[in-house]
């Protein structure tokens, strides 16, 4: 069989150009009844839907099947969310491949972005979606039957190439995203999330019990802590802004957000092994590595997200520390 | 010698089939001489079942001759038509079939040109992603095919099969930088050492359970965090 690299590519770039258009008339129909949301009421109706999802993936108890899709991988997980004391416990477990299980808990507060409290709960506030809406146009793309509910079906499309998009099927009826899509350049699926099942009954607490012994339990009491970093980024894709800080025994972890879509940059010392520049992809999440030296010492910088790997090796390139 | 030449440019469209690289010239040229001779169709099963013992898969054992002996049912089968009523009726009912052939076969190529969409699109992942150039990687990322596919009929070798990679490839690609000036070079991917394979799990785990907090993406970024966990981490 032949190397895959020394393959000559014009016949199949010939081939996908005319993919590109057939994927374009695809594309058109849909866009034909979508609505545009210019006017003051498709404005209202999606800040409306956007507040319902905020509440909903904070407060609503629920467990389902989910499917988890990525760079054609399919896995199946099972999902409990509840709440207890005004905090959220979270279970998920994966049903194919090796056995993962993770509980959250505590995940109540929310990191604060520095204009505002933009969280989990981002879109909450008319300020905060309307910073959102900068960064995203909100398209109401009509309706769609998930998991054997009605859904309303939103895209956010990024305004510019810095950021993913992502369209996501909300419960009608409750508000929560039952399928969600990230959407790359050329409106490529990225990463698919989406239920099968949904049970909206009240989550018992024997739901919440690890299922598999070697269960990972994380505590989120303090999820985002605002210390300071002597690293400082020259760029930021507009509307990013930093939500937390964290020291690390290795050095520092910077996360920043647009109140959609989340990047992390790792600045640490690490070991002579770890030399290496350039990116690492799984799914929708982009990994962009690269080493810096500063007083003589060398520092990696891992630049990591869902954002396209552009956005991550810029950001990557901008680490720096003043002075 | 000319026919030996062909039949070389034969195996090599065929193996280019197999890595999901050959162009519409090539399945053209495919698809004509597998309608001419059965021995396409057996050395693409062949194919198929090196790549299924390559891959470590449980391999059914293929009996060359079930295509043929489907094929001679088929032929046995009297069509519907003209089994059902006298002279004007069958007559009619040829006449059909002949206006419906065409038809038919247009639904066929529709299906394998949509078949070969769905190829052409992983193809274009390969292209804007990853150039898989390490053998075990090339390995994982091709699409795994159904074992048994013995059927010498061209619409059989389009059957679109999902890209089924086994959990234990949850790790990250990776892609280095290109030297820069070196123009058109090929991207290598390179195996990650152990300690860059951890690194990238731990950066992206933490990261995605910070974004848990940050999101409105629900328990997404979870679903994330524990995918690429891994017994021992």
């Amino acid at each position: 069989m032949r190397a895959l690299v020394d393959k000559p590519a014009s016949a199949s770039r010939w081939i996908c150009k005319a993919n590109s258009v057939l994927l374009a008339l695809f594309l058109l129909v849909p866009a034909a009844h979508a609505q545009e949301v210019d006017g003051e009421n498709g404005t209202l109706e999606v800040q409306q839907w956007l507040g319902k999802l905020a509440r909903a993936v904070t407060e609503l108890e629920y467990r389902g099947l989910v499917t988890f899709e990525h760079a054609g991988m399919l896995e199946t997980l099972q999902v409990v969310h509840a709440v207890r004391d005004g905090e959220q416990v979270e279970r998920v477990r994966y049903l194919s491949g090796n056995p993962r299980e993770l509980i959250s808990h505590g995940s109540g507060k929310n990191c604060a972005r520095s204009s505002g409290p933009m969280a989990r709960a981002a879109l909450w506030s008319r300020a905060g979606q309307q910073e959102v809406q900068r960064a995203y146009q909100f398209i109401l793309r009509g309706r769609e039957r998930i998991a054997d509910r009605d859904t309303v079906v939103i895209e956010a499309r990024p305004r510019d190439r810095h950021r993913l998009g992502l369209i996501v099927n909300l419960d009608q009826e409750t508000g929560l995203p039952l399928k969600s899509m990230l959407v790359g350049a050329q409106g490529r699926v990225l990463e698919r999330y989406q239920f099968v099942q949904l049970d909206l009954s009240p989550v018992q607490d024997s739901d919440l019990q690890p299922q598999s012994a070697d269960a990972r339990r994380i505590d989120n009491n303090n999820p985002c802590s605002n210390s300071q970093s002597r690293w400082q980024l020259s760029w930021l894709p507009e509307g990013f802004k930093a939500v937390s800080i964290k020291p690390l025994n290795d050095g520092d972890m910077l996360v920043f957000s647009d109140g959609l879509s989340v990047f992390t940059v790792f600045v640490q010392r690490l070991g002579p092994e770890l030399d290496f520049k350039g990116r690492a992809i799984r799914g929708a999440t982009v990994a962009y590595m690269d080493r810096m030296e500063v007083d003589g010492v060398s520092y990696t910088v891992t630049v990591v997200g869902e954002i396209p790997d552009t956005t991550a090796q810029r950001v990557a390139a901008s680490v720096a520390a003043p002075g | 010698m000319s026919h030996g030449n062909h039949q070389d440019r034969l195996n090599e469209s065929l193996s280019a089939l197999m890595d999901g690289e050959a162009s519409e010239l090539e399945l053209q040229r495919l698809l004509k001489a597998s309608a001419g001779s059965a021995e396409v169709g057996e050395r693409w099963s062949r194919y198929q079942l090196a790549a299924s013992v390559l891959r470590r898969e449980q391999v059914a054992p293929v009996d060359s001759g079930l295509a043929a002996s489907i094929s001679a049912a088929i032929e046995r089968e009297e069509p519907l038509s003209l089994s059902g009523g006298g002279g004007a009726e069958a007559a009619d009912g040829l006449a059909n079939s002949r206006w419906w052939r065409p038809l038919s076969r247009g639904a066929v190529a529709a299906t394998v040109a949509f078949a070969a969409i769905l190829g052409v699109q992983q193809l274009q992942v390969a292209d804007s992603g990853v150039q898989p150039g390490g053998e075990l990687v090339a390995e994982v990322e091709r699409p795994a095919q159904p074992v048994v596919q013995s059927s010498p009929q061209p619409s059989g070798f389009y059957v679109p099969a999902p890209t089924t990679r086994s959990v234990s490839t949850a790790s990250p690609r990776l892609v280095p930088d290109s030297q820069p000036g070196v123009a058109g070079q090929a991207v290598i991917q390179q195996m990650p050492t152990p300690e860059l394979m951890r690194h990238l799990n731990r950066v992206m785990i933490q990261h995605s359970e910070q974004a848990a907090h940050v999101g409105s993406q629900g328990m997404v970024p979870f679903a994330r965090a524990t995918y690429g966990e891994q017994v021992g981490m």
